[in-house]
């Protein structure tokens, strides 16, 4: 190879940092104390101080886990687990401090887009800063706001959702964040609304050790629809940031929920997230997951299929370039008769960067007449890039049909030599056999993803042949 | 389970009481104390704390200290389970040699290699490690260390039958060569057998692995294969276990540049089992095909696990793993492709396709891909499901009773496995006790019992 592959967190664009502004921030490291101090800054109420109390516990006892990616870099006392960027939290874009607009603007998420989404929250280390929904959504009942806001103007519905779908004990991470959670979005959409435009959040870690524990609560009641998009980002720091978020969808009878998530934080963060769904009767549930960035990714969306007729889809993307770890997958649980599911993964391994397919697909003896499908695809475009495939299978009905595919191969020397024979360079042609090779997971994005989705894995791919 | 696995322990002195016929030479009675202290220091097996275990929880309550070892009997007769075995069809092919073992160590081999040439050194294990010029120092413990897993350790401090077999340079034996390992009367056997194929040589080896019925025991073979450059080894195992038989098998192969290994598998006995079957690709250009089925009934519990390791660029290895699952039975797989680093060329393959038979069957499957090289191409595939009802419909419609259409589907589900075997007496007799096994089930409505729509 003539050229070496290039230094990716210099392709990084979203890699800058705005100097550490904050109005407040709690001291490195984790202790009840810390936890209490959160809880008390942020007014809540006594059972929430309890559950994070609670979370903390069972975080401290449980063990790292023995499988997946390597852990050992976090220190998780080297960590400031709050940060609080501003005040007040801006209703409009000029309320929004001076420095965090900036990088807003920076990142791309300029006013005219805006407009074309229905709403859009904006995340900076602990605190959502911007906040906006549109008004003939806000009339017909539909809420969205950050989590803290949904526990301190809607307990009602908060609390009822709030730690169902993913309770603190349900593994070390999702303690974590149950311990420190703050901001995250807060969606709920009444029955029969379909909010036909995406709803949009946007994550950004600034301050350097920082840990960013979002919390997305998602209700989606009878026969609604929403889309709801996040995307992430951090600043290139030499000091390793940890992002571990809990989000919870919970879909009523026919509805239907899609998330979409474009993970592009920078090179030293650790991303453990937790996400899950509960899918009931004829609801359909839909992650759309694609993850670029990271030094490490371990994050595996679950749909859990409770009601009769239901039906999960997950559709992943993961790019490892060098010195990334993307170990990312699905779950999917069939509890109900007549369910049906979809896995579709798709892992690109570039220098010495490693893709892991971890799934879980179960079957329960009562689940009859259940469809799945799981498919993933790895190409490996250097020497020393690892691809790993997991995909457990449980069957315990037997009237199913279930059936997986794997396949892990190299870019095509046929595909090449066909592009290169037309007079395309073998960088450029290596690219579009990528774009290729993720555009089915690149035509379910809304049009501005996919095309930022394109310029990325092109930026990626740029100097990764000679 | 802490109890279990101190009263497992053996003690320095029993295992110095487990020595071949004539005496352990001194390299295999330090190869036995090594796998001792390595047996001592790994915990047993648990279903909540070993990956490997996960699915088969039977391993947490089963104890080798239960099972009784009498004393050694060099050249015994042959108990009447066993004996049925050497007489029955397959003793009706070409047979070049006959080595039978049981938890007492080798048993009289009644017969040897008759007029072909060249024919396989086939010997006991006694005679084979005991024997001058250290053939079996390279192999005994290095395909298989003692140390990688318990049941490898625990085989190697006790193992007192078995076999040795090698076939020199370009030697090409016609027919057979048979090896019988039983177990009974609620003992415990732990056969070794060990294989070693020099250059250009070919050879094939049928293994059974037998117990009668009604019987608890524990039989946990362990098979070492060596194979050089160019050397083709075709190595059928029939598992023929009674239904009270613990079988905890593994089979690991070195496989030299151009050689190839064929392994089949008919595994349709035992109470539950574990059976690794591992791979190396060692040498460029080796090709490895691992081709097998399991029928499970009652409560039994199959749990295979398949590695295909390749290490040498440009090998190829392909796997398929049929499973029929009836009543309450149980089948859990596994199967590994890994890709080392620089073993450009790779071409692998998985397939592992369940049927379930009933509505309390069930199968696990658990390919997995590790590769870390990149110019390869690396697929697996797996399947559940039922009976498929077009299928059916179509037997039906030209005139085929329900349950003679269920059976004809599922035989055919293994046709191309059970093609796969060497043509003649060794297919014939897999075909046989497939059918065989098809016909229990027909004959206790296992293979009636249909879809809930139906």
């Amino acid at each position: 190879m003539a050229v070496a592959a290039k230094d990716l967190t210099k392709d990084y664009k979203y890699g800058f940092n705005d100097g550490d502004e904050f109005v407040f921030r709690a001291e490195r490291g984790l202790s009840p104390e810390v936890v209490a101090d959160i809880s008390r800054r942020k007014s809540e109420p006594a059972w929430m101080l309890e559950f994070r109390l609670k979370a903390l516990e069972h975080f401290r006892q449980r063990p790292m886990p023995s499988w997946g990616a390597d852990l050992s870099g976090i220190d998780f006392d080297d960590i400031y687990y709050y940060v609080r960027p501003a005040e007040e939290q801006g209703r409009t874009w000029d309320e929004v401090p001076e420095g965090i607009k900036r990088t807003f603007d920076r990142l791309g998420i300029p006013e005219a887009e805006r407009k074309f989404l229905a709403g859009v929250s904006a995340q900076y280390e602990s605190e959502v800063v911007y906040h906006s929904i549109r008004e003939d959504l806000e009339k017909l009942g539909v809420l969205f706001c950050d989590c803290d806001t949904g526990l301190r103007d809607h307990p009602e519905i908060f609390r009822k959702y709030f730690g169902t779908v993913i309770p603190p004990n349900d593994n070390k991470f999702a303690a974590l964040n149950s311990a420190v959670w703050s901001g995250g979005s807060f969606v709920y959409v009444p029955k029969g609304v379909r909010v036909e435009i995406p709803l949009q959040a946007y994550f950004r870690i600034n301050t350097e050790s920082m840990g960013q524990f979002e919390r997305t609560l998602i209700i989606a009641e009878e026969d609604s629809f929403v889309h709801y998009i996040e995307g992430c980002t951090a600043p290139t720091y030499s000091k390793d940031s940890l992002h571990s978020a809990v989000v919870e969808i919970i879909a009523m009878p026919n509805a239907h929920v899609r998330y979409t998530t474009i993970q592009n934080w920078s090179n030293n963060v650790y991303n453990l997230v937790t996400k899950r769904a509960i899918a009931k009767e004829h609801s359909v549930v839909e992650w759309i997951d694609g993850n670029l960035g990271s030094k490490v990714t371990m994050k595996y969306p679950s749909i859990y299929l409770m009601g009769e007729g239901a039906h999960g889809e997950v559709l992943s993307v993961a790019f490892a370039g060098d010195g990334q770890h993307q170990d990312a997958g699905a779950k999917v649980i069939h509890v109900a008769p007549n369910t049906t599911s979809t896995i579709v993964s798709k892992s690109v391994s570039k220098g010495t960067g490693r893709t892991s397919y971890r799934g879980h697909l179960k079957v329960y003896p009562k689940a009859h007449n259940v469809r799945s499908s799981v498919r993933c695809d790895a190409l490996l475009l250097d020497e020393q890039a690892r691809s790993d495939t997991y995909p457990y299978m449980d069957v315990e009905a037997q009237d199913v049909q279930i059936g997986h595919e794997a396949t892990v191969s190299k870019v095509g020397d046929e595909q090449l030599f066909y592009l290169q024979s037309r007079g395309i360079s073998e960088q450029e042609a290596t690219a579009m056999i990528v774009n290729g090779f993720i555009e089915p997971f690149v035509k379910e994005l809304p049009m501005e993803y996919a095309l930022e989705l394109n310029r990325l894995i092109s930026l990626q791919m740029e100097g990764s042949v000679g | 389970m802490t109890e279990t696995a101190e009263s497992s322990q053996l003690t320095r002195e029993e295992a110095s009481t487990v020595a071949l016929a004539g005496g352990d030479p001194p390299w295999l009675a330090a190869l036995r104390q090594a796998a001792l202290a390595a047996y001592r220091e790994a915990p047993w097996p648990s279903s909540t704390r070993d990956e490997d275990w996960r699915r088969t929880p039977q391993i947490d309550k089963l104890d080798p200290a239960n099972f009784t070892e009498p004393k050694p009997v060099g050249d015994g007769e042959p108990p009447p389970y066993l004996q049925a075995a050497l007489d029955g069809q397959l003793s009706s092919g070409k047979v070049s040699a006959v080595v039978v073992s049981d938890e007492r160590g080798n048993l009289q081999s009644p017969l040897r290699s008759d007029a072909t040439t060249p024919a396989p050194a086939a010997l006991d294990l006694a005679d084979g490690l005991s024997a001058e010029g250290g053939v079996w120092q390279s192999v005994a413990g290095i395909v298989a260390p003692p140390g990688l897993r318990k049941w490898i350790s625990l085989n190697t401090v006790r193992t007192r039958g078995g076999a040795c077999i090698h076939v020199g340079k370009g030697q090409e034996p016609q027919g057979y060569v048979r090896l019988l390992h039983g177990v009974s009367q609620g003992s415990a056997s732990f056969p070794r057998t060990l294989i070693k194929l020099e250059e250009g040589a070919s050879l094939t080896l049928v293994e059974e692995w037998l117990s009668p019925d009604a019987d608890a025991s524990l039989l946990a073979p362990v098979v070492e294969v060596e194979l050089a450059r160019g050397a083709h080894l075709t190595h059928v195992v029939f598992q023929a276990c009674g239904d009270q038989t613990v079988l905890q098998s593994t089979v690991r192969a070195n496989i030299g540049q151009e050689a190839r290994y064929d392994v089949r598998w008919n595994m349709l006995g035992a109470a539950w089992q574990k059976s690794y079957f591992e791979a190396f690709m060692l040498g460029e250009g080796s090709d490895t095909r691992l081709v097998g089925l399991c029928v499970g009934r009652q409560r039994q519990h199959y749990d295979v696990q398949t590695l295909q390791d390749h290490v040498a660029r440009g090998a190829v290895s392909d796997l398929l793993y049929r499973v029929a699952v009836a009543d309450r039975s149980r089948s859990v797989y596994a199967g590994l492709i890994r890709v080392e680093e620089g073993a450009q060329k790779t071409n692998a393959y998985v397939q592992n396709r369940n049927l379930l038979l009933s509505p309390q069957a069930k199968a696990d499957s658990n390919p997995t891909l590790e590769i870390l090289a990149n110019d390869v191409r690396c697929t697996h595939g797996s399947t559940a499901g039922r009976i498929d009802d077009n299928q059916l419909f179509y037997c039906e419609s030209r005139g085929m009773g329900r349950d003679q259409a269920r059976r004809l589907i599922v035989e055919g589900f293994f046709a191309d496995v059970v093609d796969s075997f060497p043509e003649g007496v060794l297919r014939e007799c897999g075909r046989g006790l497939v059918l065989e096994s098809l016909e229990e089930l027909a004959r206790s409505g296992a293979l009636a019992s249909s879809s809930r729509t139906a």
